[in-house]
């Protein structure tokens, strides 16, 4: 790395920590739950991103993961007296209505257990290709939620967890975006990333050049799973409550507007679709509620908005359909190659990263 | 010695017999052709070498190892690699990236290490970047390094190909009609290029081929294969000669 890229990289991370330190101190709180949530769905879109976008593994389970991260993480962090007054159907069971851990355990306990369970779900499922590998993990990932609206002990079936701590803040969310960041992009410019990539544009040609499919797969897999798990544990902890009901299909349909919209096979694209997907969402809230225009007044419709989301997704298939960064990324060479135009011309990026 | 033997082969699909006790024996540093009329059997032979196909019966035996059962991957780190009839790069990458996945094999690192940016591996990942550009100028497309595989034209795609089997480190190299479209004075380079890299990579090569001058120009061995049987082998002139061979080839003449 040139010392004018690592110049850029620290301005880069200077500015953005300058903005989070300003929103943290002068945001309402309303503008802050949505740049939290940007922030938690880029790393959800990171790690589906992984599966489908890099490795081509096409995986509709990312709600089911989200929710097994949600949950280990809370029912940790839960505070005993809160566990014992909203499990008053069935009592939880043990070792879970006696602790109460702190965040960061109730995380890594949540990336512990995604990556289980994603292991085991992607042990057989993955050894399905195309849209039955599709259906399989979308079948699972509704088990998930089925189970966890009957295994009453553990997940306080349909009424969920409430009064979770509010222990995910701006430096929470986006610390994890950007070690989800890191991590996603050290493995793609890898050797690692290269075998990926290689399963995802020819399977046979890959095997025939010495990648072991199944054990790649799954480990992308693994790995892309955990970090949305993660991301779930976030969830959980910045609206202190969940239930099962919120990890349906929607969740999953969400996170994959967001990498179809950014670009499959792009990191920044994955980056920039979480958040104009996030963004849109609660800035065309309006559109379900009633309207008046002149003498016209429409009632309020809920779910308008998605209609807008469809046919922004309609118009991108039928126009871009390789999404806004295809599988091209913004990249510090690009950067530097726009700024040497900007000031004079210095001879700017040689290489590319 | 004998590199790879195949031992009474036999790869059936249903009720259609594609290869039946199929022998066949290449000593280290051999070329070899296969040929025979389109459905003969040839690329099935390939994919029971390379691991793609399990046969039904006989015994598949490299480097006096048997591997019959063994899956594809590993035969690739062993020194089993080939390149396909229909080209198959990696579309979404560039042509050095095409070669540095065939290294990944040799990586030996773990994916820890590979995420924290070890020394290790930041030191073998140098390494293997200069090697893969040692091999490109050797099948001088070093120029290309940064263009993405498909954007090649024809003939510098299939020397990609096989550049990106030669970085797998291989001791048996598979050749699925490299020469399928060229034209003369393309297929005369081939044949150089072939004959070039089996002496310097110290190769085995089994090569497919319709194109019979190259078949005849650099094969010193040749087997027939017609229907899945093994109808002749011996050297270019026995082939030539061979009423057999003419038979699958040409037809029978009327004894009317």
């Amino acid at each position: 790395m040139t010392k004018q890229r690592k110049l850029i990289l620290l301005v880069g991370a200077l500015i953005v920590s300058s903005f989070l330190i300003y929103a943290n101190f002068f945001f309402d709180p309303y503008v802050l739950r949505i740049l939290n949530l940007i922030a938690i769905y880029m790393s959800a879109a990171l790690g589906l991103s992984l599966i489908n976008g890099f490795t081509g593994q096409f995986s509709l389970g990312i709600a089911g993961f989200m929710a097994v991260g949600g949950y280990a993480a809370s029912l940790l962090t839960l505070p005993i007296s809160v566990k014992e007054s909203i499990f008053f159907i069935r009592p939880l069971i043990w070792p879970f209505n006696s602790l109460e851990l702190p965040f960061i355990v109730g995380i890594l306990f949540a990336a512990v257990m995604t990556a289980i369970f994603s292991f085991l779900i992607g042990f057989p499922v993955l050894r399905l290709r195309g849209d039955y590998l599709a259906i399989a993990t979308l079948g699972f990932s509704e088990v998930i939620r089925v189970v966890s609206t009957n295994t009453i002990t553990i997940t306080n079936g349909a009424l969920g967890l409430k009064g979770i701590p509010a222990f995910t803040n701006i430096w929470w969310s986006f610390g994890f975006a950007g070690f989800s960041l890191f991590v996603i992009w050290r493995l793609i410019n890898s050797s690692y990333g290269r075998a990926f990539k290689a399963i995802r544009d020819n399977e046979m040609a890959a095997e025939a050049m010495g990648i072991a499919l199944f054990k790649n797969k799954l480990l992308a897999f693994v790995i892309g799973s955990t970090l949305a798990g993660i991301a779930g544990a976030l969830l959980a902890h910045l609206l202190t409550a969940i239930d099962p009901a919120m990890f349906r299909f929607f969740l999953t349909f969400n996170v994959l507007l967001m990498i179809v919209l950014g670009g499959m096979g792009s990191i920044t694209g994955a980056v920039l679709g979480a958040t104009i997907v996030t963004f849109l969402f609660e800035f065309l809230r309006y559109l379900d509620s009633p309207m008046e225009w002149g003498f016209i007044t429409i009632p309020g419709a809920p779910g308008l908005r998605m209609v807008i989301f469809s046919t922004l997704l309609i118009i991108m298939i039928l126009f871009r359909r390789q999404g806004l960064m295809g599988d091209r990324e913004l990249s510090l060479a690009w950067i530097e190659k726009s700024f040497s135009r900007i000031f004079h011309r210095r001879g700017g990026g040689n290489g590319n990263s | 010695m004998a590199i790879l033997k195949l031992d009474q082969v036999t790869k059936r699909f249903g009720g259609l017999v594609a290869l039946k006790d199929f022998n066949a024996n290449l000593e280290e540093g051999e070329i070899v052709g296969l040929i025979g009329p389109n459905g003969a059997g040839k690329t099935t032979a390939f994919n029971v070498i390379t691991g793609v196909y399990k046969p039904e019966q006989g015994r598949v035996t490299f480097n006096s190892r048997d591997i019959t059962m063994l899956k594809a991957h590993p035969r690739t780190a062993m020194g089993i690699c080939r390149t396909f009839q229909n080209i198959r790069l990696f579309d979404q990458m560039t042509v050095l990236e095409n070669i540095l996945v065939a290294m990944h094999i040799r990586l030996k690192k773990s994916i820890f290490s590979v995420v924290a940016g070890s020394p290790g591996y930041q030191k073998r990942e140098k390494e293997m970047k200069e090697e893969a550009f040692e091999l490109l100028r050797y099948v001088n497309l070093d120029h290309l390094a940064d263009e993405r595989a498909p954007n090649l034209p024809y003939g510098q795609q299939r020397r990609l190909e096989i550049g990106r089997a030669l970085a797998t480190n291989p001791k048996l190299l598979l050749l699925d009609e490299p020469a399928a479209g060229m034209n003369p004075q393309e297929t005369a380079e081939l044949m150089e290029f072939i004959n070039k890299i089996q002496g310097e990579f110290k190769l085995t090569i089994f090569i497919i081929e319709h194109q019979m001058m190259v078949v005849m120009g650099i094969c010193k061995r040749i087997l027939v294969l017609d229907y899945g049987l093994t109808i002749a082998q011996g050297t270019p002139k026995e082939i030539q000669n061979n009423p057999k061979v003419i038979e699958a080839y040409l037809g029978v003449k009327d004894s009317a």
